[in-house]
């Protein structure tokens, strides 16, 4: 239900409630007057009927008396009966058939002597006028008329006062409704513009002219739209700044990453070209001056040759590591043990002296980039295959060690082993636990399947033990 | 008739075009090896004048001065008589972005110079064996 209506409703019932409060305060008192109206003609109907009484009275005609009464009667219509008392009490003439009935009888008395008087008979069927009759002789008049007339009056007056009533309060709700209606129509606009507002239009305003309270809410309204409209702009305008920041960073790192690239790239040709120079100088100079070279002179160019050589290894193996790091990754579902006998099958070709038990468990998959997980199996394969050299009876070993979440991949060989006090140095770039006599290498080999494994979001670790062999896991993180 | 025709080595690195020469005569490749120590002489050689003798064999290195290996590439490939003349791309990269981009611009072939001298003397051998004996050079435009 609107307010409005309720208030009309309410204020309706409130008028409505006085209205008839007054109506029957009103009837009360004009039903009161009406009677006293009615009391007074009668009293003067009976005033002038006991005046012609009065001659004929004097002149002493009693004996004609009830034939005046009848005559009386006759001429007056709404007259229903009419008796003499004299002054001894007892009733001198009337016009009843038989005698004057006990209750007219009795409410024929008039107070204080003389006085006229109105008396309503008990029953309500008659109302009684009294008054004396100026004869000296102490002769009383009465005159009944019939309540039924007075009764009719009172009903007119009820109708009148009903259809006036009813009429008000049609007229008075009518009022009250459009007067509310018209009071909150103030309020029904601040409570359409709130919803016009909430539902996102800031620029929307309330018309708040009004110098009252409705019109005090429309501008705190207006003033709070009027701060959300800022907020929000603050909010859009750090929005777009934090995108251009993104943005200007994005930029920034691809920059960076452009200057990597082109670092990667001169490293690759610049650095190498001195050393090509190096090391082909030097065969020159074995080649041609070998007769004028000592021993001691060409121990010298072969180790000028072999330090040059291992630093074009050290160029190679950092470029791959760092073309790993940033190309692109397509994940798939990879046959590892498919990939580790290849590999495996490889290291034999290029060795076939060796005599290296490997063996592969069937059935390893794992989900992740083919080229990146070759590089990770050439690794730890590579690795297990250079560090059992010295082991009289080699073997290698790729599987699959427990389940569910702790599912890792392994490799494990029974070589050379290192110091698990050391097991930390591992992975670092050029980090190494074996020299390069004992057995030859760069130290990047773990640190690119560390990269590649954690670009997977896996992990990698490792055990060993001294002489014993070593075991190197890995995982592929969700990927796998 | 093959005899009179020379290699065109297209390198600015003094050593790298001493080496590479060396490496020839070693394999007794006695084939007149030429050079050109930017792209733009490279150029004039080719595409120059009135064009005298074409070489048999373009050797083209990547990182030039003035017009780059690129570049040097893509214009012999754009003129009408030297557009079937065999180039190998012989260079320190091997960055995938230049591999592909050199084949992509119609080289014949792609050799990495090793930083080895033995390893790159076996190379220029392979090389000229298989490119000045064994293959058959497109007709002269
Ligand atoms: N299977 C293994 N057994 C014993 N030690 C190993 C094994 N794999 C790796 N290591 C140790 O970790 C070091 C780092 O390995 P890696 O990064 O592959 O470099 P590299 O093999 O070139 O030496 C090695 O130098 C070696 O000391
Ligand atoms: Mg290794």
């Amino acid at each position: 239900m609107k307010l409005w209506a309720k208030i009309g409703v309410l204020m309706s019932a409130i008028l409505a409630g006085c209205i008839i409060a007054v109506l029957v305060f009103s009837h009360r008192s004009a039903t009161a007057a009406l009677l006293a109206e009615q009391d007074r003609v009668l009293l003067l109907t009976a005033e002038r009927l006991a005046q012609e009484l009065k001659e004929p009275l004097r002149e002493g005609q009693r004996d004609a008396l009830p034939g005046m009464l009848r005559g009386l009667q006759e001429r007056n219509g709404g007259i229903a009966y009419l008796f003499v008392k004299n002054s001894t009490g007892s009733v001198a003439a009337h016009t009843f058939s038989r005698s004057v009935p006990e209750d007219a009888l009795h409410a024929a008395v008039l107070r204080g002597g003389g006085q006229r008087s109105v008396a309503r008979l008990p029953g309500g069927e008659w109302y009684q006028a009294g008054v004396p009759v100026e004869t000296g002789a102490g002769d009383e008049l009465f005159i009944g008329e019939p309540g039924q007339a007075r009764n009719a009056a009172l009903h007119a007056l009820w109708g009148r006062e009903l259809a006036a009533g009813t009429l008000a309060i049609a007229f008075g709700s009518l009022l009250c409704f459009s007067v509310v209606y018209r009071l909150t129509r103030p309020l029904q606009t601040v409570v359409q513009g709130i919803q016009i507002i909430g539902q996102g239009d800031l620029d929307h305003r309330l018309p708040a002219g009004g110098r009252d309270e409705i019109g005090g809410l429309a501008r705190e309204i207006n003033d709070m739209a009027e701060r959300r409209k800022t907020t929000e702009d603050m909010i859009m305008k750090l929005n777009f700044e934090l995108e251009e920041n993104v943005e200007q960073r994005t930029a920034q790192l691809t920059a960076a990453n452009r200057e990597l690239e082109a670092f990667a790239y001169s490293v690759s040709h610049d650095l190498r070209a001195p050393l090509r120079s190096i090391d082909g100088f030097s065969k020159a100079l074995l080649d041609d001056y070998l007769d004028k070279l000592d021993a001691e002179g060409r121990d010298h160019l072969k180790r000028i040759r072999k330090a040059s050589q291992r630093m074009g290894q050290l160029i190679d193996d950092l470029l791959k590591l760092s073309r790993l790091t940033r190309g692109d990754m397509l994940i798939e579902q990879v046959d590892l043990s498919a990939m580790a006998r290849e590999i495996a099958g490889n290291l034999q070709a290029a060795d076939p002296a060796r005599p290296v038990r490997v063996t592969v468990q069937d059935g390893v998959t794992g989900a992740g980039d083919r080229k990146m997980l070759r590089v990770v199996l050439e690794n730890l394969l590579g690795n297990a295959w250079k560090y059992t050299t010295k082991q009289p009876q080699p073997r290698i070993l790729f599987g699959m060690a427990g389940n569910g979440p702790s599912r890792a991949f392994f490799i494990k060989d029974n070589g050379a082993g290192f110091d698990m006090h050391y097991v930390q140095k591992l992975f670092g770039v050029f980090q190494r636990l074996h020299s390069d006599a004992e057995f030859p290498g760069t130290g990047i080999g773990l640190a690119t399947v560390q990269r590649i494994v954690h670009r997977h979001g896996g992990t990698v670790w490792a055990e060993g033990e001294v002489g014993k062999g070593a075991t190197f896991y890995f995982t592929l993180g969700r990927a796998a | 008739m093959t005899g009179e025709r020379h290699i065109l080595l297209v390198e600015d690195n003094a050593d790298d075009e001493l080496l590479t020469i060396r490496a020839f005569r070693q394999n007794r490749i006695l084939t007149e090896v030429r050079v050109a120590r930017d792209g733009q002489e490279a150029l004039d050689q080719l595409l120059g004048g009135t064009g005298g003798q074409l070489p048999h064999l373009v050797l083209l290195d990547l990182k030039l001065p003035k017009v780059d290996g690129f570049g040097v590439l893509r214009r012999i490939r754009q003129a009408e008589r030297t557009r079937l003349l065999p180039v190998v791309i012989l260079t320190s990269s091997r960055e995938d972005e230049d591999l592909r981009n050199g084949y992509l611009l119609g080289a014949n072939s792609y050799i990495r110079k090793p930083v080895d001298f033995d390893q790159f003397t076996a190379a220029v051998r392979e090389l000229g064996l298989y490119w000045l004996a064994l293959n058959e050079p497109p007709p002269l435009a």
